[in-house]
């Protein structure tokens, strides 16, 4: 199993949970955030942002399907500026359900 | 050394963090989330109206444990965040491969 964890702006989430559920994948966790990149921030005028609002989206999938989830994500929240974000894919030992205590996906 | 990542109610993480202390657990940390799971989160109609919450709110619960507590605390939180009803949550394990403490930059749990 893989944790693919997605940063993408956060005007871009429907669009991405829609394009996500269309391939298959509708479980995911969502959580707000703030980051910068490589950029360290943008500069609007006189202001200064040095943290930017963005959403990270976190799916939990089977190693085959992980690739499959960051394509679909980048298709769908892909601007092409910076600030885009970016996608993590980190191993998952094991998985339990809590209403059933059963374990796997 | 491992994570284990769970996602559990809200009302559920007094009890779940009540029964992880009393085992010795009591390091950990919250973040506020949005899940959904195979159900697509909530729907409902009322007089004819469809509508629904596409993300439900839970709490997301961390702690970097041994190897050998793994079960215990995912024993432990299984039991205390249980009502049986959809939406109770889910729990992943992960890997950890170093831990460093701010204070003094020690290396370990």
């Amino acid at each position: 199993m893989k944790m693919v964890r997605t940063i993408v702006r956060p005007e871009k989430v429907e669009e991405v949970v829609d394009a996500l559920e269309k391939a298959g994948f509708v479980a995911l966790t969502k959580l707000d955030v703030f980051g910068r990149g490589r950029q360290k921030g943008i500069q609007v005028g006189s202001a200064v942002y040095e943290d930017l609002a963005k959403t990270m989206l976190m799916l939990v999938v089977r190693d085959e399907d992980a690739e499959k989830v960051g394509k679909t994500v980048m298709q769908a929240a892909r601007t092409g500026n910076y600030g885009d974000g970016k996608i993590f894919v980190s191993p998952v030992d094991d998985a339990y359900t809590i209403r059933t205590g059963e374990k796997g996906l | 050394m491992k994570e284990v990542l769970a996602i559990v109610r809200r009302e559920k993480v007094k009890a779940a963090k009540d029964a992880l202390a009393s085992l010795g657990f009591s390091s950990l940390h919250a973040v506020e989330v949005e899940g959904r799971g195979k159900q697509r989160g909530l729907k409902y109609s009322q007089s004819s109206k469809e509508a629904g919450m596409r993300y439900l709110p839970k709490k997301m619960l961390s702690l970097v444990v041994h190897d050998g507590d793994v079960a215990k605390v995912v024993h432990t939180i299984l039991k205390s965040s249980r009502t049986g009803e959809i939406g109770d949550g889910k729990i992943f394990v992960l890997p950890i491969e170093q831990v460093v403490r701010v204070r003094t930059g020690e290396k370990g749990i």
